[in-house]
């Protein structure tokens, strides 16, 4: 266990850090927490840009494009797991499904709002 | 697996539309012929005249293809509880005895799951087993109650996936039904017209 002497060190030296600076570690932080963007409300494109635009709808079906693979590998995890004794995993591959029937929904009508 | 590519004689009026015929997305068990023929049977109910049409009965087969994978994905993931059922009932049936017994839970969640095990390795053990639960109190068919019950919180996200795809599969229909009425309409018209020009014509070289 760190002493509070410890603590207010690691509380100063803390402080000190203020993130990333350049423009080049700003875009590289931003996307941290990106676990795969599917759901994403900035749709980015494949160089890591937010895209504008006509650009912004081929993101969005480079996105539909992207759910509909990875539904296809999660079905086909489920017929695999449905013949297997692996209940867990199948109903994490289920509710998998279901997100991504979610992700498809929105991005279909976003894409329907910037067409229409 | 899927059935080797199968040739189109048939020429469709978008390239896009014969890439999705030849390599139609499947799983690697299902059958891009059955998926072919259920896309001509769309095809003979729509009568699709336009590239639009062709596109809608294209939608309608993959989301009819969609919901009967479902439907499937339903049966195996019960197929699948069928164990846990097995072992829950004899469980449920074990800890009466085991209470009066004076034995814990766990005596009888490890007496279940031996009890369930031949069910699976030996079929002829079956009846004897069905005895046993009928004999408990249970209904014949409260293996499939249980399985159902253990398993609704997955079947319940595949069921709203087909409620959600039967919504747009019925959309992808109305619409289709609405061109090939307007179609026939537009037929009968051209028809009628023909026909009094026709009229009109005889009755001036009369």
């Amino acid at each position: 266990m760190a002493s509070q002497r410890q603590i207010a060190a690691n509380q100063r030296n803390g402080a000190k850090s203020r993130g990333p600076r350049s423009q080049e570690g700003k875009a590289r932080s931003r996307m941290n927490a990106l676990r795969h963007g599917l759901a994403a409300a900035t749709i980015f494109a494949s160089d890591g840009l937010a895209s504008v635009d006509d650009s912004c709808v081929n993101a969005m079906y480079q996105r539909l494009r992207q759910i509909e693979v990875e539904r296809v590998k999660v079905l086909n995890d489920v017929h695999n797991l449905s013949a297997s004794q692996e209940l867990d995993k199948l109903h994490t591959a289920v509710r998998r499904l279901a997100a991504l029937e979610r992700y498809s929904q929105r991005s279909h009508s976003k894409l329907k709002k910037h067409i229409f | 697996m899927s059935d080797p590519k199968p040739s189109h004689p048939k020429s469709y009026p978008l390239d896009v539309l014969k890439r999705l015929l030849d390599t139609p997305q499947l799983l690697p068990h299902e059958s891009s012929k059955e998926f072919l023929q259920l896309f001509a049977r769309l095809e003979d109910y729509g009568k699709p005249q336009n590239s639009r049409d062709y596109l809608v009965v294209h939608q309608a087969a993959v989301l009819t293809w969609d919901i009967l994978r479902c439907q499937g994905m339903k049966v195996g993931v019960l197929r699948s509880y069928q164990r846990p059922a097995l072992e829950s009932l004899f469980r449920k049936i074990q800890v009466r005895t085991v209470k009066r017994n004076g034995l814990g839970e766990a005596v009888a969640q490890s007496e279940a799951r031996e009890l369930a095990a031949p069910w699976f390795k030996d079929p002829a053990s079956r009846p004897a087993m069905m005895k046993m639960i009928e004999m408990a109190g249970y209904p014949p068919d409260a293996i499939e109650v249980e399985a159902f019950q253990l398993a609704l919180p997955a079947l319940a996200p595949i069921e709203r996936l087909i409620v959600s795809a039967q919504k747009r599969l019925d959309r992808y229909l109305e619409d289709l039904e609405r061109t090939s009425k307007a179609h026939a309409r537009a037929l009968r018209a051209a028809a009628e017209k023909a026909i009094a020009e026709n009229a009109a014509a005889s009755a001036s070289r009369k």
